[in-house]
């Protein structure tokens, strides 16, 4: 418990830890004002797919948030701690503190999930404020289990972010990588226009846990693609704790 | 003279810059192979296919930038090079021409792969590939005044990738104002050339000026 609060308090002393809460809470809503104009007009001519959706499809823009969040919570660690020193790492310290690495990666994940849990919900009651505030009667009442749906996506999303970070040990590589793939036209759904296994991929998968009217070749059910996205976690968290475990710090 | 020489080699020394450009032309390879899977028949052709795998990798180009000015603040490097050249708008000028010599053969390398891999008759696409080259160069250097400032790779990286991947295409494709975008060029250089060139300028003069000023 104390370990938790510890990570807690150096997750939430990070800067851009706040840069990344203020984004994830931001984008979505903003994206659904920026949008609310052009959704009326799709709603009023009838081309607007699934009403259901609306909402829960922008509120993929503020993904962003937790992807940071999960990257800087390991990467803060590996970070050199001062200019004169480049040697020395947060990690030496904590690690010092905390010497059961296992025990000390379980609280860092813990910190990570409880943090990505509150942002999301709020994120998400925001945004589906703002899509009721703007668009009114014409979006049916958000299903309780959606929105668990996307809160889970977010917790297992940052997840997968931290996973990464943690083989790499450096936080630019899975930035890069992760702010890529949450670009306007992603890379995986490139991918799903190449071979249908791309629909498996980690954030196409994840996006189907909460989003129906999805183009993609295959579409699984929001179980399924909960499963896989878990599973995706499953394996790279493993990874990168045995990782942990055996290296040199 | 001097000092473009001694940047030029500090750069050409950094793994990391090695290791960004070789992962950087390896990625447009395979999306390039995607995106040219994945097109219709009826979809984009020719300068099109070339853009849109540069429209992702020139992340690289973005990481390029922020770790070539990011890596004097480790270790206290950049008291050393003020040591040895004291006049700082002399040294910023000779940081900044040393990345634009080293980011084009590096851009001309990732746009010829993409050329390559599409399929497209290199006569018919010179224009572009030379639109290309120099905006991902202008990129590198946007990046890089922008790792000036935080003198920090990862904020850096990641506050330009979010302007260029995530905040740019989301405004242009629901506002007007995609013309004064600094990414725009990416993929429509005829409307978004101007911009990039005013972004990186300004963000050049502004990284001099805070560099000029600022305790090292």
């Amino acid at each position: 418990m104390n370990q938790v609060r510890a990570e807690l308090r150096k997750l939430l002393g990070l800067p851009s830890a706040w840069l990344a809460v203020l984004l994830g809470l931001v984008m979505a809503p903003a994206v659904v004002l920026a949008n609310a104009p052009y959704t009326r007009r799709t709603i009023a001519d009838g081309t607007a797919t699934d009403l259901a959706d609306l909402g829960f499809r922008d509120l993929a823009f503020g993904i962003i948030g937790p992807l940071v969040l999960g990257v800087v919570a390991v990467s803060s660690e590996y970070r050199s701690t001062g200019e004169d020193a480049p040697g020395a790492r947060q990690l030496t310290a904590s690690l010092t503190a905390m010497p059961h690495r296992l025990r000390f990666l379980a609280a860092k994940t813990a910190a990570l999930t409880l943090v990505v849990a509150v942002l999301a919900a709020a994120a998400a009651a925001a945004t589906i404020a703002v899509t009721a505030a703007t668009l009114g009667d014409h979006v049916p009442p958000p299903g309780a289990a959606r929105v668990l749906a996307a809160v889970l996506y977010w917790v297992l999303t940052a997840l997968l972010a931290y996973a990464v970070t943690l083989i790499a040990r450096n936080g630019i590589v899975p930035l890069v990588v992760f702010v890529l793939n949450s670009s306007v036209v992603s890379v995986s759904y490139l991918l799903t226009k190449v071979t249908d296994l791309a629909v498996y991929l980690p954030d196409i998968a994840g996006a189907q846990m909460f989003v129906r009217g999805l183009d993609v070749p295959v579409r699984l059910s929001p179980l399924t693609a909960g499963l896989v996205l878990a599973a995706w976690v499953a394996a790279l968290l493993s990874v990168g704790a045995a990782l942990f475990h055996r290296r040199d710090p | 003279m001097t000092a473009l020489r001694a940047e030029l080699i500090k750069l050409g020394t950094l793994p990391a810059l090695r290791l960004t450009a070789l992962a950087t032309w390896a990625a447009t390879a395979l999306l390039a192979f995607a995106s040219g899977a994945a097109a219709r028949p009826d979809g984009p052709a020719g300068a099109d296919l070339v853009r849109t795998p540069l429209g992702w990798t020139q992340a690289g180009f973005v990481i390029l930038g922020a770790l070539a000015s990011a890596s004097e603040y480790q270790g206290g490097q950049i008291c050393t090079a003020l040591t040895a050249v004291p006049r700082r708008f002399a040294l910023q000028g000779a940081k900044t021409l040393a990345l634009a010599v080293a980011a084009v053969p590096v851009a001309a390398v990732a746009v010829a792969v993409s050329v390559a891999v599409s399929g497209a008759a290199p006569a018919d696409v010179l224009g572009t590939a030379a639109a290309a080259t120099a905006y991902l160069t202008l990129t590198t250097l946007l990046s890089s005044a922008a790792a000036t400032l935080v003198r920090r790779p990862v904020p850096a990286a990641g506050a330009v990738l979010g302007c260029h991947l995530v905040a740019g295409p989301l405004l242009s494709a629901r506002t007007a104002y995609d013309a004064y975008l600094p990414d725009t060029a990416a993929l429509d250089p005829a409307r978004g050339t101007a911009a990039t060139v005013v972004w990186t300028l300004a963000a050049v003069g502004v990284a001099a000026v805070t560099f000029h000023c600022r305790d090292a």
